[in-house]
């Protein structure tokens, strides 16, 4: 759809925002929570903490929760029935199962938002993930741009901005009397015209009155990272800066585009289920053949692994890198390895060919 | 036709019988699962039975080596899958067959112990004593007590019989 | 500080000139001024890398297990006192011989939460440093081959202090509100496993949770299958957990995993008078036992 534009009052977002909770959807926003910030259901827009960066985890868990129920059985005397989750709603209210509710970002960042179209083309690659794309479908998503990324933020350098749109229907940007919108997609517009009132506090402005982009300077060239790693599969600069790594999967577990998962089953004789966890190629046994032999075996192994999977196979595959610099990665490592120093490291060594 | 070789597995398993929960179960009496020595307790339970001595018949008995082989695991999957009390029990100190499997049992379960109480597990839950082989009168007074404390506990929700 | 990490520098460059170890693992400056890492170092010529201050939060005993890094043979260990005893508890445990490591022993005055330091915090104070911090009683690590003395001052203790204070507070409560307590705490967990490989003591090649016949811990990450592991997590660490902290550190959902392991410590010292870490001669303590142990609970 065409773009559309409006200018909306402090008060009046305000007033957007507790309207879509009164209707019945679930409104997610960044909360405090003993003095951190995560993505929680909100009630109020009080509870929002929209003065944080970044929260602390990715909304992923909505889109991929962190346990996934793919089916139920239960067996009485000679009966065995099979529950599947496409037909009714998950245990938890919705999280798990295709029956999704509506459930409405509010703040996200420009890269959390992002994150979502660049996970659904894995989802839709070659399987079609209903339990992905039902909650896709579902979700509805409000971000509000950036003004000063920190030290660790690498959105620009990942092809996405901090005052980028995509992945977002609605975005938000301060200024005015409160915020300018640019309405992306027509779920943003569903949002904005669900009910007379709300349509009643936006009110619709030419293009040139939205404020411009500003323009953002990548610090160094990413196709260079991907040169990088394109040639040197065998350097040794992994095994040497990845000793440091003591594989603990944190920053799979907070990336906002990292997906992979483990279905395990669960349950005794009489019910059980088949689930899906979250999973990470940081942990020695994500590759571990019966056999014994392990092709990753060491953890600079496995950090290429990440590194080659993010910057070079996805961007082969599906043209997008599968990272939106969010810098969370970074930031929560135990280790402080730093992605953006590692990256932007890789893209300068691109012509010295190290193996 | 499947339906039937379901049943028949279970029938053979004695599934239905023996678990240690489940829907099945969930109506009927609380289930015990004890952890015995093969030494001491397990006889001095088989002294009770072949005395033809009655005890609740609550408890399920699983016979291991020693109490040195009873992982604090056990007690956690007995309660995972349902039972609402377990019960751990062998020789008494200085009458180990391996010489010191209780002592070392009793240093673990001391400290599993405190911990299952701090995380909000009711401590009632789990009982330790020492029965020796000629105590068959010991095993029931232990078994049919502990029987009776766990039907008085309420029905709580720590962390092992939540869904 | 300058007095110090040259002191530093100088122990690690001769313990790889002269061929007595052969990779000094130490403290180098981190992503911002305020975070240190660790730097792997195998030549003399780059210790100039080496330096220590208050941020120096990472136990770098962790490495020890890290089969990359066993390769090494003979290893020089940067390491404050808390962390130190994650050695010693290693050569207690036959997972490390004292031959194969030299012991570069920092003495440390406190370090800075990392969550205060990311947004600026820079002094040691009561206030901002980690309640281990409070309670240290190794600001000189017990075991040593060389000792790199601090020119800091200690900061000051004022008034009642009670660091742990949740722990009495849990212990009063009732069964039931212990129970919401730590739910509600287990049910953030995402099951990333970072407690397990940020512990020093986490040492086992194959975890009990990555064990499937039987599946031991329910492989779920909600309120099961988290309250199984962070249990199991707990009770695999009693009594030998060193309290160095990095569980907590390192887990991203901000579980209070001090406030188990510490009460444990404090059970295990309670009934069995052990401390773990402090004697790399002392059996550890659930490889051992008295006749006259604890044992009022069993009939």
């Amino acid at each position: 759809m065409e773009e559309k534009y409006y200018e909306i009052s402090s008060d009046n977002i305000e007033k957007f925002v507790n309207n879509l909770v009164a209707q019945n959807n679930e409104v997610i926003a960044p909360k405090d929570k003993d003095g951190d910030t995560f993505y929680d259901k909100i009630t109020d827009f009080k509870d929002a903490d929209l003065n944080i960066l970044l929260p602390k985890l990715s909304f992923k868990e909505y889109l991929l929760p962190k346990t996934e129920t793919l089916f139920e059985y239960s067996i009485s005397g000679s009966n065995i029935n099979i529950l599947d989750p496409l037909e009714n709603a998950g245990a938890d209210g919705g999280n798990s199962g295709k029956k999704s509710v509506k459930r409405i970002i509010f703040g996200s960042r420009p890269c959390d938002a992002g994150a979502g179209p660049i996970m659904e083309k894995v989802f839709n690659w070659d399987y079609k993930d209903e339990f992905f794309n039902e909650k896709f479908k579902n979700l509805y998503i409000i971000s509000i741009a950036c003004v000063q990324p920190d030290n660790y933020c690498f959105c620009t350098e990942a092809q996405l901005s901090p005052e980028s749109s995509y992945g977002s229907d609605i975005l938000l940007k301060k200024g005015g009397s409160g915020y300018y919108a640019k309405v992306i997609t027509e779920k943003g517009l569903e949002l904005i015209n669900s009910t007379s009132e709300n349509a009643g506090l936006f009110k619709e402005i030419p293009k040139e009155a939205f404020p411009a982009d500003k323009d953002w300077k990548a610090a160094f060239d990413i196709k260079k990272t991907q040169g990088f790693l394109d040639k040197n599969f065998t350097s040794s600069y992994f095994q040497e800066k990845f000793l440091s790594c003591i594989g603990c999967g944190i920053c799979t577990y907070t990336c906002p585009t990292c997906h992979c998962f483990d279905i395990q089953d669960e349950g005794t004789n009489e019910k059980g289920k088949r689930i899906r966890n979250w999973d990470s190629c940081q942990f020695g046994i994500f590759t571990l053949h019966t056999s014994g032999h392990n092709p990753r075996v060491t953890q600079g192994d496995r950090y290429r692994q990440r590194l080659m999977h993010k910057f070079k196979v996805y961007n082969e595959k599906f043209n997008k890198y599968l990272c939106v610099g969010c810098g969370r990665c970074s930031r929560n490592c135990p280790e402080d390895i730093d992605l953006r120093e590692i990256t932007s490291e890789l893209s300068l060594m691109e012509d010295n060919i190290t193996q | 036709m499947e339906n039937n070789i379901v049943e028949d597995v279970q029938n053979a398993r004695g599934d239905k019988e023996y678990s240690a929960g489940g829907a099945k179960d969930k109506d009927k009496e609380p289930r015990i699962i004890a952890f015995v020595c093969n030494w001491c307790t397990y006889n001095g339970a088989d002294l009770a039975g072949t005395s033809r001595m009655k005890y609740a018949e609550n408890v399920r008995v699983i016979k291991l080596p020693c109490t040195g082989r009873i992982d604090p695991l056990f007690v956690v999957e007995a309660f995972k899958k349902g039972a609402k009390g377990v019960l751990v029990s062998g020789c008494h100190p200085g009458d180990c067959h391996y010489t010191s499997g209780n002592y070392h049992s009793r240093r673990k379960y001391t400290a599993f112990r405190d911990l299952l109480s701090y995380l909000g597990v009711d401590i009632n839950r789990v009982e330790f004593s020492w029965i020796s082989a000629s105590e068959g009168n010991k095993w029931v007074s232990v078994i049919n007590e502990f029987t009776n404390k766990i039907k008085l506990l309420p029905d709580n929700s720590d962390i092992f019989s939540k869904k | 500080m300058e007095k110090m990490n040259d002191k530093l520098q100088n122990t690690a460059k001769e313990l790889l000139e002269n061929k007595e170890v052969n990779l000094i693992i130490g403290f180098t400056k981190g992503s911002n001024p305020l975070r240190m890492r660790s730097v792997f170092i195998t030549d003399p010529n780059d210790v100039s890398k080496l330096s220590f201050n208050a941020h120096c939060v990472q136990d770098l005993a962790v490495f020890l297990k890290k089969p990359e890094v066993k390769k090494f043979g003979k290893i020089g260990l940067v390491v404050k006192g808390c962390d130190e005893k994650a050695v010693n508890t290693l050569i207690q445990e036959y997972q490390l011989s004292r031959d194969n490591i030299k012991i570069i022993g920092v003495e440390c005055r406190g370090a800075v939460k990392q969550n205060l330091a990311d947004k600026g915090e820079d002094s040691v104070k009561q206030s901002t440093v980690y309640d281990k911090c409070l309670v240290c009683e190794v600001h000189t690590p017990l075991l040593y081959d060389y000792l790199v003395e601090s020119d800091e001052p200690a900061f000051e203790i004022n008034g009642d202090i009670k660091p742990y204070a949740k722990i009495e507070e849990l212990d009063a409560m009732s069964v039931e509100d212990r129970n919401m307590f730590w739910q509600k705490e287990f049910e953030k967990c995402i099951k990333c496993y970072a407690c397990r490989q940020a512990c020093p003591l986490c040492y086992c090649t194959r975890c009990i949770v990555e064990k499937n016949t039987p599946q031991w811990i329910e492989t779920n990450i909600e309120e099961t299958g988290n309250a199984q592991w962070n249990m199991i997590r707990a009770y695999h660490l009693s009594g030998r957990c060193i309290g160095c902290g990095e569980c907590e550190r390192a887990c991203p959902v901000n579980i209070p995993l001090m406030l188990v392991n510490e009460k444990m410590a404090r059970d295990v010292f309670e009934k069995f008078g052990y401390k773990s870490g402090v004697d790399i001669n002392a059996k550890p303590v659930f490889g051992t036992f008295d006749a006259n142990d604890f044992n009022e609970f069993i009939k």
